[in-house]
């Protein structure tokens, strides 16, 4: 009841703002929307402000350059900032139109942003204005309120080369002569005989063509100095064939002509179709999908995906989808990403920034691809993590029998088992064949599918160099000198119940000499006197480590390891499918000031107060969504939200 | 298969840590010593000891910043093209090379009849760079004039070499931050006088020494050129 109510006030703030938002003029059937919030946007940082700062004295240097100083700032552009700006894209038929909605309070602002040539060709009726570029069919419409940008693409004008190809008429010839070719064997040869004959023909064929080739080469070589040679370029026949090629030529390019005239026309009146806003089919508020999606609205900016599998259907002109010249002709393309639709939501925090990411899927798929998230994570890993000296990790939750299992059904799914050139039978005999052959419950027994990657703290290493002194003289010896370099310590575990074959792996690797034992866990020798880390592995309660801290290493095998670790990480690491976390300040701080570029050198004090967190993550699958969120935090004193933080930021550094 | 798996899944993340901590540079030491025949010997030397922790991490990956990380077996194929190369050279003898991959530094030295035979080696490299980069770098690089006693090491600068610099990335450029060439040029006769004014003369007057920070050779500030004058 909760969820409706909250629902029904959404929709209810959309329908009332949508009285001056550019929101009315989204066709229902637009398969993206991308939302920037005007008002949410200067809430945070004023347009003055935003004047101000480098970024903003940037884009007003570079607007005044444009416009030949008629404009000198974000103000005198004549863009209404305070309302939303808007950008959609709808697919019809092989054609992509990239839509751009911005809101405007004086279109003579916008127009002194045009040249000369552009403002000759406008054309103003029924008050409204455009030009269009006659090549592309680019349209910029405007009225007192709106501006719109519409960038067409027609995908048959790119696969109009197909056409060319199939019309010729000597291909056509060779097509069927290769047909032909390809059929007789395959009735010719009996079924036993065939991987023994395939070969030798094979063996044949390649001795043939080589040979053929040598010959053709030298003939080539030899008919240059024949006058027979030349004469062919001036014989009838070859005139003719010319001639021939001429004239599909100038048909290509009249058929190329006449789509991109049509194209050009069907544009414009898109354009004053999406300025008037009168769809019979409503609007985008009638899209039950993209109301799901609005949720709260208090995001800066959103973006919203509809349907992928309609998307590829109405992206592919009507004459490919399904023919042999589309790529993808042999996939299954309405099972694998029919139903799948993407949101995201920018949010701009006093302390953070966080982009929500929500991922819907078919009841098919989600019911495939669930068992692969459905892990379980061991508890004793958070038992090696020490918060204080963690600068990141990255946890992954998986479960290695439930991937093994799906595995065979998202191979069925992705291939089709319907029509001529159907690959369905045979890969399900492979899948099937697979499942036969692989113990799900075995493999997961040596990977469990839950693993935790933690990059510790960075260790200063004294490393050796060679050097040259010089005498007087200038005779030089080489000498070996010394200096301190920052080395990361990182600790990767896995869960295992293979203890055998993991001793079995240890007994090669030491017969081999890859492998020497320390202290109950073994050291890889194998990675060279010059590697940056040491790495040690070793068994302990299920689990497999690899690190490359020999004391850490020691403590975990003698059991005397400190772990500290929030309630908020660990909680991150448990639930989530991954999750992965930078402690950005301390990465910052422990990287030698050496390391970075010079020009940032004396910034590093800067940058280490005021670099925060970023926390990533996914959680599992729930109904049909899998929902993600990034956080960065903005520790940044002097900053009163996260958006005012980044230009800051971007201030301090271009200092 | 198995090492290419581990690389990806599990050493990426600590081995790009290793390369964002440690620093990277390199010396390059061009050693010429001469006879009064003007015959002679060179050394090249390529010394990356001081980056040798950023190579080990590099030479972990299979490629880095869009370039391909060359193996070991590369490095190994590329001297031996060298070599090979030298040994096609008129005048060119007794090439020697020295490989030390835990230290990074890589040698080569040959014999050489006179020092037009150094200029062979590079002809042909440097008629291929002005013909694909419309350059115009001279294919003569040392000259020994022994009528007046003069050696010379020429270099005009070309301004591709700052563009070529400025078309890299701001990672690739890092490496050349703190790398340098130095010149080493010793005889048997004096030296009476040097044209370049960061080179030095020893105080026994028989060799030349002069170092230039790749940057500044690149940016055209500082420049190898160097007309060496000797006693008769």
């Amino acid at each position: 009841m909760k969820k409706l109510l909250l629902s029904m006030s959404a929709f209810c703030c959309v329908l009332v703002a949508s009285g001056q938002d550019l929101i009315s003029k989204i066709p229902a059937n637009a398969s993206a929307v991308v939302t920037i919030k005007g008002k949410r946007m200067t809430d945070l940082v004023s347009v003055k402000d935003f004047s101000n700062s480098k970024l903003g004295q940037m884009l007003n240097k570079q607007l005044a350059r444009e416009s030949k100083e008629k404009v000198m700032n974000l103000e005198d552009l004549g863009i209404d900032l305070q309302r939303n700006f808007y950008y959609f894209l709808e697919v019809n038929d092989g054609v992509f139109n990239n839509c751009f909605l911005i809101p405007l309070k004086n279109p003579k602002g916008f127009l002194n942003m045009l040249s000369e040539s552009e403002k000759e060709r406008i054309v103003t009726e029924n008050r409204i204005s455009y030009f269009q570029d006659d090549y592309d069919g680019t349209v910029t419409l405007w009225n007192e309120n709106t501006l719109l940008l519409i960038l067409a693409k027609d995908q048959k004008l790119d696969y109009s080369y197909y056409d060319d190809f199939y019309e010729s008429p000597s291909i056509a010839i060779e097509e069927a002569q290769v047909a032909e070719v390809e059929e007789a064997p395959i009735e010719a040869i009996a079924p036993v005989e065939v991987a023994e004959e395939v070969v030798e023909e094979a063996v044949e064929i390649e001795e043939e063509v080589i040979e053929e080739v040598v010959i053709e080469a030298a003939e080539v070589e030899e008919a240059i100095e024949d006058p027979y040679y030349n004469d062919y370029y001036n014989s009838e026949e070859y005139k003719q064939q010319e001639a021939a090629r001429e004239k599909r030529r100038k048909e290509q390019d009249a058929k190329r002509a006449a789509r991109r005239k049509e194209l050009v026309e069907t544009t414009l009146t898109k354009a004053k179709r999406i300025m008037a806003g009168n769809y019979s089919q409503g609007t985008i508020l009638k899209n039950p999908n993209y109301l799901k999606s609005i949720g709260t609205g208090k995001e800066e900016a959103s973006a919203w995906v509809d349907d992928f599998g309609q998307i590829y259907k109405e992206a592919l002109p009507a004459n490919l989808y399904g023919g042999m010249m589309n790529p993808y002709s042999f996939m299954d393309i309405d099972r694998i990403y029919g139903g799948i639709s993407a949101s995201a939501k920018l949010d701009f925090a006093e302390d953070h920034v966080a982009i929500n990411t929500v991922y819907s899927m078919s009841d098919e798929m989600a019911r495939i691809y669930k068992p692969m998230y459905e892990g379980k994570f061991n508890s004793n890993f958070t038992k090696y993590v020490n918060e204080d000296r963690l600068l990141g990790y990255m946890s992954l939750n998986m479960s290695t029998e439930g991937m093994l299992k799906a595995y065979p059904d998202l191979i069925d799914t992705v291939f089709k088992d319907t029509g001529d050139q159907s690959y369905g039978d045979a890969v399900a005999l492979g899948t099937h064949l697979f499942s036969l052959l692989i113990d799900e419950e075995g493999a997961a027994e040596i990977v469990r599918g839950d693993m935790l990657l933690l990059l510790n703290d960075l260790q200063e290493r004294e490393v050796t160099y060679t050097d040259y002194e010089y005498d007087e003289d200038y005779n030089y010896k080489k000498v070996e000198k010394t200096k301190m370099e920052a080395i990361p310590d990182f600790l990767f575990m896995f869960s295992s119940e293979q203890k055998p074959l993991f001793d079995r792996l240890i007994r090669i690797g030491v017969k081999e000499k890859e492998l020497t034992a320390i202290n109950g866990m073994h050291q890889i020798t194998g990675l060279g006197k010059s590697s940056p880390f040491d790495l040690y592995v070793m068994f302990k309660d299920n689990t497999v480590f690899l690190g490359s801290s020999k004391n850490d290493m020691m403590a975990i095998n003698r059991g005397t390891f400190v772990p500290k670790l929030s309630s908020e990480l660990r909680r991150n690491i448990k639930k989530n499918v991954t999750s992965l976390y930078a402690n950005g300040g301390k990465i910052v701080s422990e990287i030698p000031v050496d390391s970075y570029p010079r020009d940032l050198r004396d910034k590093v004090q800067m940058l280490t107060s005021s670099t925060g967190d970023v926390h990533l993550n996914f959680e599992k699958i729930k109904g049909n969504t899998m929902k993600g969120k990034m956080i960065w935090s903005t520790p940044g004193e002097g900053s009163r939200n996260s958006f005012e933080y980044f230009l800051n930021m971007i201030d301090s550094l271009m200092d | 298969m198995q090492k290419t798996m581990l690389k990806r899944f599990l050493l990426y993340p600590f081995v790009l840590v290793c390369l964002l901590c440690c620093t990277s540079c390199f010396e390059i030491l061009e050693e010429i010593n001469m006879n009064s025949d003007g015959s002679g010997s060179m050394l090249v030397t390529f010394n990356m000891s001081k980056s040798k922790t950023k190579l080990a991490s590099i030479m972990m990956l299979d490629s880095i910043n869009g370039y391909k990380v060359p193996s070991e077996d590369d490095i190994n194929e590329a001297l031996k093209d060298v070599v090979a190369h030298l040994e096609k050279t008129a005048g060119i003898s007794d090439i020697q090379k020295t490989k030390d991959f835990e230290n990074y530094i890589f040698t080569i030295s040959c014999r050489f009849e006179n020092v037009e035979s150094i200029n062979g080696i590079f002809k042909e490299l440097i008629q291929k760079q002005n013909k694909n980069g419309q350059t115009a770098f001279s294919t003569k690089n040392f000259s020994f004039e022994p009528a007046t006693n003069t050696f010379q090491r020429h270099f005009k600068y070309d301004v591709s070499i700052k563009k070529s610099f400025y078309h890299l990335n701001k990672e690739d450029r890092k490496v050349f931050e703190d790398a340098s060439l130095t010149s080493i040029y010793r005889f048997k006769n004096p030296v009476k006088s040097v044209s370049n004014p960061n080179a030095k003369i020893a105080p026994n007057k028989k060799a030349v020494m002069l170092r230039v920070d790749a940057m500044g050779f690149i940016m055209g500030e500082q420049n190898v050129a160097n007309k060496i004058q000797l006693t008769k």
